[in-house]
């Protein structure tokens, strides 16, 4: 019973049902919007209910398709086990059989001389049998399907195992703001550019890592080219704007810089003054009273700034919130808070995946392609040639070969 | 002058359609010869454009979506020619010839301005991936033309025992090896080539998902061939329909599936 069971399993005719399962739901998934909010499928699909009751928003993560992938990698890995030996024995069995070979295609004295150097300038290896011999070569070709199913399955694996073992989160790395990883590594920004020299969109983070043990780079991220240090990758993967606010001190002289990406009270003293800033646009209009509006919380490179606040002078209430431009200073007690500009800042994916993981997986994709190049391109061949004799075998399609070698005997 | 290079290579293969057309309705050797004659010339000019093109634009010509379908027009030129040269295989310009002048005319469809490569496509993966990708589809379409070939035969009244209708079978079978090869090649490098502009394998990208469509259709053709030793109408018109995905892949979803391959 259980070996019936494993016998369906492996075969050829289950692993193509889970390929046609797995192309059905692979096209669902391409055709319906994948990761949205489910006030987006309400809105955007008639049957949103059934999308959403099927899991058909985040289909390639449901228990069904991941089912699927199971049962691919099973059915592929006991095929791979039984290939194996198989594919091991092919050769000397394919030997053996052409060895026992009497008859064939007839050939003179002279022809079957013609043959016999044909064979040799196309580097055949030989195997005296009896009284005929066997010239065969690309035996590696019995190989080759086991390699794809294989490499298929290790793909697979490992895939899987990099996916759910590899550490990636997406940070925003601001300036004067060093970002410290849970093992002490300490990342910050020294530049953060959006367009290249010629104008064209570019994004591009220079980054100082340090590594606990004080060992440090200062190297560019950008698309194509991740920063690869301690173990460690790290990607441009996004962008934000971050408000860069001078806080002069005009009591004891001092000032400092901060970047604020979130609202934030920016306080002056005990007594409760400060600045609350709450958000910032670049769509903004003058009203009719001269006080700016905003009008939308969109932000565009480039363009000037306004910054919605509420200032709290510690004594009455709170102003009320008011947008104001860029470079307007606003002054509490003795404190004067110039918002000067939105600066753009990178959100950093920094991705830890085992090295060796990541070899094998690279060496499982060029076993792969191997695998393919000797399953279809490096066929066994086997051809007998006994006394007034020769016969092909091993080839699936025998008749090219056939001809060379019938063209090759007629040359005088 | 780029552009009027395009257009003489349209006007050239539309010129040797018809004379493939013609030679072959009408069983003239002499216009057959013409023929293949004027598709060698007419590869020849789409040569010069494209490797004029590349000079122009500094990188290979295969950025966007008019030039990779330039690019697979002339992949199925080029291995047009090189299989007539190698099998002497006279009907498949019949088949091929026309294919690459609606190709070349959907192209021309297409905005055609030289622009700079954009920052995702700097890498030292595109030559590789792109270029598979040329070569695994102009393979498929040759096996969907051999599929219509074999067909056609059939209709014509041919034994499917036949050692020529047998040729074509192995012929079909052979193109949609090496395309499923190079399929392969273009996946796995794509794989590669995420991981390092985007930190993942795979992300469902639409293009990747039909691409992977695509790669399991053919492997289940060449299961069925290789282990179940289904051969014939059947497998002819199972090459025929897999050239729809293809196509999907091609067109459709940069049209249809924007996603992170849609480069037009």
């Amino acid at each position: 019973m259980i070996k019936k069971g494993l016998r369906g399993i492996r075969s050829m005719k289950f692993g193509i049902l889970l390929l046609v399962l797995i192309v059905a739901v692979s096209l669902i998934g391409s055709v319906i919007t994948q990761g949205e909010s489910e006030e987006f499928y309400l809105a955007n699909y008639s049957q949103a209910y059934l999308i959403l009751a099927l899991g058909l928003d985040h289909v390639y993560y449901t228990p069904y398709f991941l089912g699927l992938g199971a049962l691919l990698i099973l059915n592929l890995t006991l095929c791979s086990l039984v290939r194996f030996g198989s594919a091991l024995r092919a050769g000397a069995a394919h030997v053996k059989a052409a060895g026992k070979m009497v008859s064939g295609t007839p050939v003179s004295g002279r022809q079957r001389e013609k043959l016999l150097s044909f064979l040799e300038k196309g580097r055949y290896r030989r195997q005296e049998n009896g009284g005929v011999t066997v010239f065969y070569k690309n035996g590696i070709g019995h190989m080759g399907s086991f390699l794809v199913h294989l490499s298929l399955v290790l793909i697979l694996v490992l895939g899987a195992v990099v996916l759910y073992t590899g550490e990636s989160e997406v940070y925003g790395v601001n300036y004067g703001a060093p970002l410290t990883l849970a093992d002490g590594t300490v990342v910050s920004l020294v530049d953060f550019t959006m367009r290249d020299e010629q104008g064209n969109v570019h994004y591009e983070s220079t980054l100082t890592i340090t590594t606990p043990e004080a060992r440090q780079i200062t190297e560019s991220a950008s698309v194509n080219y991740p920063i690869n240090f301690d173990g460690k990758k790290y990607f441009q993967n996004s962008y934000g704007f971050s408000a860069r606010v001078v806080i002069h001190n005009t009591a004891n002289g001092a000032e400092e810089e901060v970047y604020l990406t979130e609202p934030v009270f920016l306080k002056t003293s005990e007594s409760g003054a400060g600045v609350y800033y709450m958000a910032a646009c670049t769509d903004y209009v003058e009203g009719p009273d001269g006080q700016l509006m905003m009008r939308s919380e969109q932000i565009e490179e480039g363009k000037p700034a306004a910054f919605l606040l509420s200032v709290l002078d510690g004594k009455a209430e709170g102003m009320g919130a008011v947008l104001v431009e860029q470079g307007t200073p606003v002054a509490v007690e003795d404190v004067i808070f110039t918002f000067e500009e939105l600066r753009p800042y990178p959100g950093i994916r920094i991705k830890a995946t085992s090295r060796a993981l990541m070899a094998f997986l690279y060496a499982s994709f060029g076993l792969m392609i191997a695998g393919l190049w000797f399953c279809f391109f490096q066929q066994p061949v086997y051809i007998t040639v006994g006394s007034g004799f020769y016969r092909i075998s091993g080839l699936r399609n025998p008749e090219g070969l056939e001809t060379q070698m019938q063209l090759w005997m007629k040359e005088e | 002058m780029l552009n009027i290079i395009f257009f003489a290579s349209i006007v050239c293969f539309f010129i040797s359609a018809v004379l493939q057309t013609v030679g072959t309705i009408f069983k003239k050797d002499g216009v057959a010869k013409a023929a293949w004659l004027a598709t060698a010339g007419s590869a020849l000019v789409l040569t010069v454009y494209l490797v004029w093109r590349g000079i122009a634009a500094g990188r290979l010509p295969l950025a966007n979506q008019f030039e990779f379908a330039t690019a697979f027009a002339w992949g199925v030129a080029v291995m047009t020619l090189l299989l007539h040269w190698r099998m002497n295989l006279d009907w498949l310009g019949t088949f091929s010839v026309p294919a690459v002048f609606l190709m070349l005319s959907y192209s021309a469809l297409l905005p055609r301005d030289i622009t700079e490569l954009m920052p995702a496509l700097k890498s030292a993966w595109f030559g590789l991936h792109i270029a598979s990708a040329v070569i695994s589809y102009a393979s498929f379409a040759v096996a969907s033309f051999t599929g219509l070939r074999y067909l056609m035969s059939l209709r014509g009244g041919a034994k499917e025992t036949d050692i020529s209708v047998k040729k074509l079978d192995y012929l079909m079978y052979r193109m949609i090896a090496l395309g499923f090869l190079f399929l392969t090649i273009v996946i796995l490098s794509g794989c590669i080539w995420a991981e390092q502009a985007w930190s993942a394998f795979w992300s469902w990208d639409p293009k990747e998902t039909w691409a992977l469509i695509t790669w399991i259709i053919y492997a289940i053709y060449l299961h069925l061939r290789v282990n179940k030793k289904m051969a014939g109408k059947k497998m002819a018109v199972y090459a025929l329909v897999s050239m729809i995905c293809v196509i999907f892949t091609f067109v459709g979803v940069n049209q249809l599936l924007p996603g992170l391959h849609s480069y037009r």
